[in-house]
C-alpha cells in the first residue's frame, strides 16, 4: 500500500460495489480489486465492510449470487448486478455526482483573506 | 436428551449450510490475496500469513455475515410457506368449485348448525355470561325474600328495615343497597305532556356500591336519600332519546307524577342497574317513593309490605353459599321478632349472574340455557357428522387422484395439509353462512316488540365479538375434526390400499348401521317439526278469520292511569268523562266508551266466584265498562239492555253477562232479572242484559263466562278508551293524543293503537301463531336441510363403496336404471321408516298443541299427508342425485381399478 488512502463516505461502498459489478460479474475479491484499480488505490474497502455490504445488497435484491469456478479453478461465489440493482446504481450515481460537484464547487472557491485583529 | 423435532433438524441443516458457505467464500478471498502476494515475490508461507493478517478479525466478519444470511433464510422460508399456503387455498377452492353440490350440501349443513349454536350462545351470553358494566361485577349478589305463602322466591318484597339489617352485616357484605321498581309518568317541563316509564328507586349507597361514575353531572348519594331530596338521575338512553343529549338538562326541573324533581346527572352509557328486563328510565332516592306515590302510603318502612330487592357486594372471602346460610339465621331472627313477615321467612341469595333476567327465574334460566345449549350442540353434531360423511365419501372417490399425486412425489404431509385446507375453507364458508343466518334470526327475534302495555322490555340479545369469537373457535375445531380424520385416512389409503385393494376404504358394518339410524332419526324429527309448522301456518291463517264477537276494524284504543296524576275518584271520573266527550266530538269518530280492559290486548283484570242457580258456582272474569261500550265494540245484546247513564252509584247494582255465563249459571232458563253476588259477601246485582260471547283473553280460547259491571258503580283509576271510528283509526292517533292532552295534561294516553294492530302484535292475538309458525318453519326447514344432506351423504358414500360391485353387476347385464333403483330402494327404506316413526310422533304432539291452534282442525290430515309425501319425495330426490352417478359407472374401468 504505497498510496495514501481516503476513508470512505457512508453509502459509497454500496455504490462502488454496484459500479464494479456493472462492469463485470465477479467474486468479492474481484470487486475489491476493481475498486482499488479504478480509484488508483485512493479508495480501499476492507473485508469487514465489503462482505456485509455484498450480503445486504443481495438481501435487498440488488445483487444475485451463485457458486461458480474462478479463473484459478477454485470454487467461488460470484455476484451479479440484477435489474433492480442496475436501476438503483443509476439513481445513486446521479445523486452522488450532483453531491460531489456541489462539494467541489464550494471547496474550490478561493478563500478570502483572513481579516486580522 | 429429548429428540429433536423435524423443524429443529431442518434449522440445524440450514445453519450449517450457511456457516460452511460463508467460510468457503472468506477462505477463497484469503487464498486469492495470498496468491497475489506470492506473485509479488513473497514466499508461500509468508504470503499466507500476511493475507491472513490483512484480512483482520475474521470471526467478527463471519458472525455478521451469518446473521444477515440467517435472517434472509427465515424470510425466504416464510415466503415459501406463504406460497405453499396460497397454493393450498387455491387448490382447495378449485376442488370446492368443481363439486358445487357437495360444497353446498356440506357448507349449508354446517352453517345451520353454526347458526343454531350462535343464537343459543348469544342468549346464554346475554343472560348468563355478560358481566354488568360496573366495578368487580363478580362480587355482586342479589337478595330476595320468600315465606310459606309465597310461591318461590320473590324480588321486590323487602321492607327498608330488612334492607338495613342486611346492609349491617359488614362481615358478609362490603355494602348492600335496596332497589324498587316505580311506574311513573314524567314531563320534561311544566307544560310538557307526561310519558309513562319504569324508574328505579334506590337507597343512597346504590351508585357507590356498584362503582359507576356519571357521564354527566353527579349520581345519587346518601344525603339525597337521608334528606329526601327531590332529585333524579336520568339514564343515558332517556337523556339521548328524550332530552336530545342536551347537557344543560342538569339543574332543570322535571315533573315526576306531577311532583317537581331536579335533574342532577346522567348514568354512563349501557348502565341499567342490575335489571335485565327493564331498562330504568331514571333513578330516584328511595325516600322519595312515597312523595310520588302517596297512595302507596309509607309502606316502605313496613317489613311485611316492602317493595325492595337487595343488591349487595359480598366480602371477597365469603362465598354465596356461606352468605346464604348466614342470611338463613338472620331471616329466622327477623321472623321471631316480627311475625308479620310470615312463617318460614327466608332471605334467598344468588350471585347476580345467576338471578337473570330476574330472581323469580333464578336457576331456571340456567337450566333452560343448558337444555338449549345441548340441543344446539346436537344440531351442530348432526351437521358435522353429515359433513364428515360427505368429506369421507369424497376422500374415497379421490383416492386414485391422491395415489397418483403421491406417486409423483407429493409428501403425505403436503397432501394432508391440502385436504385439511379444503375442509377449513368449507368451514369458513359455513361460518360466514352461519353467522349471516344467526344475524337474521336474532334480528327477527328482537324485532318482535316485547312490551308490558306500552313499556318496552329489553330482549338483552346482542351478537357481538365475544360470541363471534366463540363461534369461530367452535367452527375451526369442527373443521379440523371433520377434516383431519378423513384426510389422514384418505392419504394413508392412497398408496397402500388403493393400489392393492381397489380403494375399499370402508367403514365397519357398525359404523354404517349408526349412520343409517342417524338418517332415520333425522327423517322422523324433521317430519314432526314440519307437521307442527304446517299446523301453525294453517292456524295463523285461520286466526285472522276467527269471529271475535266484536268488530276489530275501525277501532282505536288507549289507556290512562289516574293514579299517576294523583287524582282522587271524583276528579278522575270528571276527567274521564271530559276526555270521552272531547274525543267523540272529533271528526271521523262515531262513539267512545271506557272499560277497565281491552279484549285480548290487555286480557283479564278480575276474576270472581259467582253463585248461580242452586249450587252452581262459577269463577268468571269481570270487567267494568262505561256507557256506549257494547255499541262501540259492536257486541250484539241478545237479551235485555246495555248499560245506561242512569246506572250510577245511587241506583241498585246491575250487571250484563255473556251468553256462556247465562247458560252456565241458569241452564235452560232466562237470566234476565236474576240476582247474583260477586264473591260471597258482595252486594246483590241484577242481570239486566245478555251479550254475545266474544274472545276475551286469547284468540284461540273456547267460549268462557264473562261479566260486565257499569264503570259508574265500580270505579277503577286505570281505564282504556275504546273509540269506534268511521275514518282510518291509525290516522286519528295524533288528533286523539292532542285532544286528551288538551283536556288534561297529566293524564298520559299510552298504548294508543288500532285494535287490528294490537291483535297482530299482542302475544295473546295472532302474534303467537305467527311466531309459532315462523319458529316451527325455521326449525323445520333446518331439520329438512340437515336430513337431506345426511341422506345425500349416506348414499354418496354407499355409491363410492360399491363401485366395484356395481361394475360387476353392469358387466353381467344390469342396466343403469336397475342400479339406480337399488339405491332408491335403500334410501326409500330409510326414509319410509323415518316417516312412519315421525308420523306417530307428530300425532301425539299435535294433540297436545290444542290451545295454541285455532279454527277447524279438518285440514290436519291433509297437512300430515302433504308433509309425509313431500318429505318422501325430497328424500328420494336426494337419493337419486348421487345414485345417478352409480349408473354412469364404466364396468370395465370399475373392475380394472381393483
Amino acid at each position: 500500500m504505497a498510496t495514501e488512502s481516503v476513508s470512505m463516505l457512508k453509502g459509497t461502498v454500496d455504490l462502488l460495489i454496484m459500479r464494479a459489478l456493472a462492469a463485470r460479474t465477479t467474486h468479492g475479491y474481484g470487486v475489491m480489486r476493481w475498486i482499488e484499480e479504478a480509484t488508483g488505490a485512493t479508495l480501499q474497502v476492507d473485508e469487514g465492510s465489503l462482505y456485509p455490504a455484498l450480503y445486504r445488497l443481495e438481501d435487498r435484491g440488488c445483487l444475485a449470487s451463485e457458486w461458480g469456478v474462478s479463473e484459478n479453478n477454485r470454487r467461488a461465489r460470484f455476484y451479479r448486478l440484477t435489474t433492480k440493482g442496475r436501476t438503483q446504481l443509476k439513481a445513486e450515481t446521479g445523486e452522488f455526482l450532483r453531491f460531489a460537484r456541489a462539494m467541489v464547487r464550494a471547496l474550490e472557491v478561493p478563500a478570502p483573506a483572513t481579516p486580522r485583529g | 436428551m429429548t429428540e429433536d423435532s423435524g423443524w429443529q433438524r431442518y434449522w440445524r441443516y440450514l445453519s450449517s449450510r450457511f456457516r460452511s458457505e460463508v467460510d468457503d467464500e472468506l477462505a477463497f478471498h484469503v487464498e486469492m490475496r495470498a496468491a497475489e502476494l506470492q506473485r509479488d515475490g513473497l514466499p508461500a508461507d509468508r504470503a499466507r500469513s500476511e493475507a491472513q493478517r490483512r484480512f483482520g478479525d475474521g470471526a467478527k466478519i463471519r458472525a455478521t455475515l451469518q446473521r444477515i444470511e440467517r435472517k434472509r433464510g427465515q424470510r425466504m422460508r416464510l415466503s415459501y410457506l406463504l406460497q405453499e399456503m396460497i397454493q393450498d387455498v387455491r387448490y382447495g377452492a378449485r376442488g370446492l368449485l368443481k363439486r358445487p353440490g357437495f360444497t353446498f350440501m356440506t357448507a349449508s349443513s354446517l352453517a345451520l348448525g353454526i347458526a343454531a349454536t350462535t343464537v343459543v350462545l348469544t342468549m346464554i351470553d346475554g343472560y348468563l355470561l355478560r358481566p354488568l358494566p360496573v366495578r368487580d361485577p363478580g362480587e355482586l349478589v342479589v337478595v330476595g325474600a320468600s315465606n310459606r305463602a309465597s310461591s318461590g322466591f320473590a324480588a321486590g318484597v323487602l321492607g327498608l328495615p330488612t334492607v338495613r339489617d342486611i346492609a349491617a352485616r359488614t362481615d358478609l357484605f362490603q355494602g348492600a343497597a335496596g332497589t324498587s321498581m316505580i311506574l311513573a309518568a314524567t314531563g320534561r317541563a311544566e307544560d310538557d305532556p307526561a310519558e309513562r316509564g319504569m324508574y328505579l328507586g334506590v337507597t343512597g349507597n346504590f351508585f357507590s356500591l356498584l362503582g359507576v361514575s356519571p357521564s354527566l353531572g353527579r349520581l345519587l348519594g346518601p344525603d339525597d336519600d337521608r334528606l329526601r331530596e327531590q332529585v333524579i338521575v336520568l339514564s343515558h338512553r332517556t337523556w339521548t332519546a328524550r332530552f336530545g343529549s342536551d347537557p344543560s338538562v342538569i339543574g332543570r326541573s322535571i315533573r315526576v307524577n306531577t311532583v317537581p324533581f331536579v335533574v342532577i346527572g346522567v348514568t354512563p352509557r349501557g348502565f341499567s342497574g342490575a335489571e335485565h328486563l327493564f331498562d330504568p328510565a331514571g333513578y330516584l332516592p328511595s325516600a322519595t317513593i312515597s312523595v310520588i306515590e302517596p297512595s302507596a302510603g309509607k309502606t316502605e318502612e313496613r317489613r311485611d309490605a316492602g317493595r325492595f330487592t337487595v343488591i349487595a357486594r359480598r366480602q371477597p372471602n365469603r362465598t354465596v353459599a356461606e352468605i346464604g346460610s348466614a342470611l338463613g339465621i338472620l331471616a329466622a331472627e327477623i321472623e321471631k321478632a316480627y311475625p308479620e313477615v310470615g312463617e318460614q321467612f327466608r332471605l334467598p341469595v344468588f350471585a347476580e349472574s345467576r338471578a337473570r333476567p330476574n330472581m323469580a327465574s333464578a336457576g331456571g334460566m340456567f337450566a333452560a340455557s343448558v337444555v338449549a345449549a345441548t340441543l344446539a350442540l346436537l344440531v351442530l353434531l348432526t351437521a358435522s357428522v353429515n359433513a364428515t360423511n360427505l368429506i369421507l365419501a369424497r376422500g374415497t372417490t379421490r383416492a386414485t387422484e391422491l395415489a397418483v399425486r403421491q406417486a409423483l412425489g407429493a409428501s403425505r404431509v403436503r397432501l394432508i395439509s391440502q385436504l385439511v385446507t379444503e375442509t377449513l375453507l368449507l368451514a369458513l364458508l359455513a361460518l360466514a353462512g352461519g353467522w349471516a343466518l344467526a344475524q337474521l334470526a336474532v334480528a327477527a327475534l328482537t324485532s318482535i316488540p316485547l312490551a308490558l302495555d306500552d313499556l318496552p322490555l329489553t330482549w338483552g340479545l346482542k351478537l357481538d365479538l365475544r360470541v363471534f369469537g366463540m363461534t369461530t373457535a367452535i367452527t375451526l375445531l369442527i373443521g379440523l375434526v371433520a377434516g383431519v380424520g378423513p384426510a389422514l385416512s384418505a392419504s394413508r389409503f392412497a398408496l397402500q390400499q388403493r393400489l392393492r385393494e381397489g380403494g375399499r376404504a370402508g367403514l365397519s358394518r357398525r359404523g354404517r348401521r349408526a349412520r343409517s339410524a342417524l338418517v332415520v332419526a333425522q327423517v322422523a324429527a324433521s317430519l314432526v317439526v314440519l307437521v307442527c309448522a304446517g299446523l301453525f301456518l294453517a292456524s295463523a291463517k285461520e286466526a285472522v278469520k276467527v269471529d271475535l264477537g266484536f268488530r276489530p276494524d275501525h277501532l282505536l284504543t288507549f289507556g290512562v292511569d289516574a293514579t299517576l296524576a294523583h287524582y282522587d275518584e271524583p276528579t278522575a271520573r270528571a276527567a274521564f268523562e271530559r276526555i270521552r266527550q272531547a274525543v267523540e266530538q272529533l271528526p271521523g269518530v262515531g262513539s267512545a266508551a271506557w272499560a277497565t280492559t281491552v279484549p285480548i290486548k290487555k286480557g283479564a283484570v278480575g276474576m270472581s266466584e259467582t253463585q248461580g242457580d242452586g249450587d252452581i258456582k262459577v269463577g268468571l272474569f269481570t270487567a267494568a265498562v262505561g256507557p256506549r261500550y257494547f255499541e262501540t265494540l259492536e257486541m250484539p245484546v241478545l237479551e235485555g239492555r246495555a248499560f245506561e247513564l242512569a246506572d250510577d252509584p245511587a241506583r241498585a247494582g246491575v250487571v250484563v253477562i255473556n251468553r256462556r255465563a247465562a247458560e252456565v249459571l241458569w241452564p235452560g232458563k232466562s237470566a234476565l232479572g236474576r240476582i247474583l253476588r260477586l264473591d260471597r259477601n258482595g252486594p246483590p246485582l241484577e242481570v239486566v242484559g245478555v251479550v254475545k260471547d266474544s274472545k276475551y283473553l286469547l284468540i284461540g280460547e273456547a267460549p268462557r263466562p264473562y261479566l260486565y259491571r257499569p264503570l259508574a258503580q265500580s270505579f277503577a283509576p286505570n281505564v282504556y278508551l275504546h273509540i269506534r271510528t268511521t275514518a282510518d283509526p291509525a290516522g286519528l292517533i295524533g288528533q286523539v293524543r292532542s285532544t286528551v292532552t288538551a283536556v288534561d295534561r297529566d293524564l298520559v294516553p299510552y298504548a294508543i293503537e288500532p285494535m287490528t294492530e294490537a291483535l297482530a302484535t299482542s302475544p295473546n292475538g295472532t302474534l303467537i301463531f305467527k311466531m309459532g309458525a315462523g319458529f316451527a318453519s325455521a326449525v323445520g326447514l333446518m331439520a329438512l336441510a340437515l336430513t337431506l344432506a345426511g341422506l345425500y351423504g349416506v348414499i354418496v358414500y354407499s355409491v363410492t363403496q360399491r363401485t366395484k360391485e356395481i361394475g360387476l353387476r353392469m358387466a353381467l347385464g344390469a342396466t343403469g336404471w336397475t342400479v339406480v333403483r337399488s339405491f332408491l330402494v335403500d334410501g326409500g327404506k330409510l326414509a319410509a321408516v323415518g316417516i312412519a316413526i315421525g308420523l306417530g310422533g307428530a300425532v301425539v304432539i299435535s294433540r297436545n298443541l290444542g290451545g295454541l291452534l285455532v279454527g277447524s282442525r279438518s285440514g290436519d290430515a291433509g297437512i300430515f299427508a302433504a308433509v309425509a309425501i313431500g318429505l318422501g319425495a325430497a328424500a328420494l330426490l336426494s337419493t337419486y342425485l348421487p345414485a345417478r352417478r352409480a349408473a354412469r359407472v364404466d364396468p370395465v374401468q370399475a373392475l380394472n381399478d381393483g
